[in-house]
């Protein structure tokens, strides 16, 4: 309970943010604490724990962005964790979507009959009235007996008077009930607050429906898609053909050579920092040194289709197509042992592999997780190593691009179909809300955009140069030698590539991007750099995936699956060598 | 298709007609009857707001078993074709019904 001990201090040291999937309180959480979390338009962005704080008149208060949940009683993972967080917070922000009321009142109902003071954030208020919705909010407060606050969090409405009101929370006196009563409540609510009036469809709606139809659907996925693709690539490349490339060319180059006369043209330190300066020239690929190749495959080669990759993914996730992909992918997804639903880890995936394996936490069962989990570590090629293999196998051409890609589609389907003939436990059935389309502000999109840019600069680069220095260092111990004499049957024998491209298997689990970039420097012929690409994505997981990997599935699983990762690589790309040869 | 709609909804009689979701047509309304299944999965829709007495509208026709879509207010949920198939509703007759 609330204790006023001082005149200022509310007593309130934890206040938990709590509500059904999809309503709004990352944004909410984003705007009470200034910390920026990642908040999308599909029920399950949020799935772990994220904490930030405000001021309350003279405290600073944790708050606590708590994984959406239908009831209290847990039927996923996900709510499993928030009904547990619910003993240790003191007071509960309890978001509410103002065009769902009816069903987001059943967790208030279950809120009320616990022994913790709560305000009710009416979310979405801004959506009401064109939906034809109207809420008698005195009412509402009346037969709830909590605050009640009207916000729109996008805009930021509301959230001052959800704060100043945070002081007026209470707990009343409510028994524990059955589900059907709390259902009776509920009814006996909305009955007496809402009145919903008849409107016509919405073209949003129309075109919604729309989406989920199987022919009609289809089509729409398809062009959705492919143009989605086809953005990615135009952005991801002028940015690279007319931005990147120039600045590296014609301002940077001029310094490196400055900086290599300066360093004596070779020794130990020029090849840690320049690498090699071939007849005069610097060669940003195969250079190697730190401000060289250290700095362009970050900056020139994978930081342009982060940025074109994420701006997509935030127009698909704010909009709210991803479920609907998910229903029409639903048939297809049973085949591999998951279910639609399995398609928004997946889709993650292709930006970077570790917020996805998270995100398989919205899949009930242990087993989909595992078999999601190992599709995406071993099929799914993040956005770095796709702007490495766009860059460097599509020198060769596009049709090797192609094979690449076609072959781990392939991979992804078969290896699914043998996982889910051999996993034990099953898979059960997709059961989700899909969201209404909404147009995101810019705004909104670019601030996305920017946190994981931003992400990917402040966590990858630092590995990337690390990954330089350290086969700087590899090399000059000739350890690589050593590796590549030992695993010259393999690589040779099997793949088909020569000894020396093990050190980027090697370096592989460090960064994938520029493992592959290891590959430019030596005279690879294009059907080799196909095996050596698609062997590179599938061999094992890069040690930001791999440690989400063991935390998410134990110990167990996660070896059961890098096991079928390296069994799957080396008969794929070997396979692959006695095709294409 | 209205002429199979009319017929499907004549053929089943009235008033006892009741079938399954994943059996509904298209663009059909009715009522939540019951849920054939166990404990687990009634919570399970009942925490989404689909219990009995719940009057929901089909959103789209399947395909190779494929999810059932739903409409109730403004909520729109998918449900896997097994599961559609255990809900049983009671069709409204669109032209029957009072606005
Ligand atoms: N129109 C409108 N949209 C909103 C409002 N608040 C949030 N949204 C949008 O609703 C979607 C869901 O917001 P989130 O903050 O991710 O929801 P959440 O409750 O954290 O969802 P989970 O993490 O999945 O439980 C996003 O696309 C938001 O931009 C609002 O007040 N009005
Ligand atoms: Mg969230």
């Amino acid at each position: 309970m609330v204790t006023n001990n001082s005149s200022k201090s509310t007593g309130i040291r934890k206040v938990l943010l709590m509500g059904n999937p999809n309503v709004g309180k990352s944004v909410i959480f984003s705007r009470l604490t200034g910390t920026r979390v990642i908040a999308s338009n599909y029920p399950g962005t949020t799935v772990g724990y994220s904490h930030g704080f405000m001021s309350l008149g003279e405290d600073r208060v944790e708050v606590i962005d708590v994984p959406g949940t239908y009831t209290l009683e847990p039927t996923s993972e996900a709510e499993e964790i928030a009904s547990e967080m619910l003993d240790t917070g003191d007071l509960v922000i309890n978001v509410v979507d103002a065009t769902n009321l009816e069903r987001n009142l059943y967790l208030t109902q279950q809120l009320l009959e616990r022994d913790i003071p709560l305000i009710v954030a009416l979310n979405i208020w801004d959506e009401t009235e064109h939906r034809g919705i109207y809420i008698d909010l005195d009412k509402l407060r009346e037969r709830l007996g909590v605050p009640v606050i009207p916000t729109v969090a996008v805009s930021g409405q509301g959230i001052k008077e959800l704060v100043t009101g945070i002081a007026g929370a209470t707990s009343p006196d409510t028994p524990a009930r059955s589900y059907d009563e709390r259902w009776a409540a509920v009814g006996g609510i909305i009955s007496q607050v809402q009145r919903i009036t008849h409107r016509h469809h919405t073209w949003r709606e129309r075109l919604g429906d729309a989406s989920v139809q199987p022919l009609a659907g289809g089509i729409i996925a398809v062009v959705v898609l492919a143009v989605a693709f086809l953005v990615v690539r135009f952005i991801g490349e002028n940015l690279i053909g007319y931005v990147l490339e120039p600045l590296f060319d014609n301002l940077w180059a001029p310094v490196v050579l400055r900086l290599s006369d300066l360093l004596g043209g070779s020794g130990f330190f020029h090849n840690i920092l320049i690498g090699e300066i071939v007849a005069g020239e610097v060669n940003f690929i195969e250079s190697f040194g730190l401000l060289t190749t250290g700095l362009f495959v970050p900056f020139g080669m994978v930081l342009p289709y982060i940025i074109s990759f994420y701006l997509v993914l935030g127009l698909f996730e704010d909009v709210g197509y991803l479920p609907r992909l998910a229903v029409l992918m639903d048939t297809l997804m049973h085949r591999l042992g998951l279910h639609g639903y399995a398609i928004i880890p997946s889709m993650l995936g292709l930006g970077c592999n570790v917020p996805a394996v998270l995100a398989t936490r919205i899949l009930e069962s242990k087993r989909e997780r595992f078999i999601a989990a190992t599709l995406i570590s071993i099929a799914i090629p993040c956005a770095a190593l796709q702007a490495m293999i766009f860059g460097l196998v599509g020198q060769q051409g596009a049709q090797y691009v192609a094979i690449v890609f076609g072959t781990l589609f392939i991979v992804w389907i078969i290896l699914g179909m043998i996982i889910n003939r051999f996993a034990q436990g099953f898979s059960p059935e997709l059961l989700i809300e899909i969201p209404p389309y909404r147009m995101p502000p810019w705004r909104t999109v670019l601030q996305k955009l920017w946190m994981r840019v931003n992400g990917f600069l402040k966590e990858a680069i630092p590995i990337i140069l690390g990954a330089v220095m350290v086969i700087n260092i590899l090399y000059t111990l000739g350890v690589f030698d050593a590796i590549a004499d030992f695993t010259a049957p393999v690589v040779t024998g099997l793949l088909g590539l020569p000894k020396e491209a093990v050190t980027a298997l090697v370096i592989g689990f460090l960064r994938k991007d520029v493992a592959l970039g290891m590959l430019a420097p030596l005279g690879l012929s294009a059907n080799q750099l196909v095996v050596g690409s698609v062997v590179l994505a599938m061999f094992f997981p890069c040690v930001a995936t791999f440690v989400v990997i063991l935390r998410e599935l134990g110990i167990v699983n996660m070896l059961k699956s890098v096991a079928i990762m390296i069994a799957t690589a080396l008969l794929v790309g070997g396979a692959l060598n006695l095709i294409l040869q | 298709m209205f002429g199979f709609g009319g017929r499907f909804r004549h053929g089943f009689g009235r008033g006892e007609g009741q079938l399954t979701l994943a059996r509904m047509q298209t663009g059909q309304s009715g009522i939540v009857v019951q849920v054939l299944s166990g404990h687990g999965m009634i919570r399970r829709l009942g925490a989404l707001g689909i219990r009995p007495g719940l009057r929901v509208t089909k959103v789209n026709s399947s395909f190779m078993r494929g999810p059932i879509a739903v409409q109730f207010g403004s909520t729109q949920v998918a449900i896997g074709f097994g599961m559609a198939n255990r809900i049983v509703v009671e069709p409204i007759d669109s032209r029957s019904e009072r606005p």
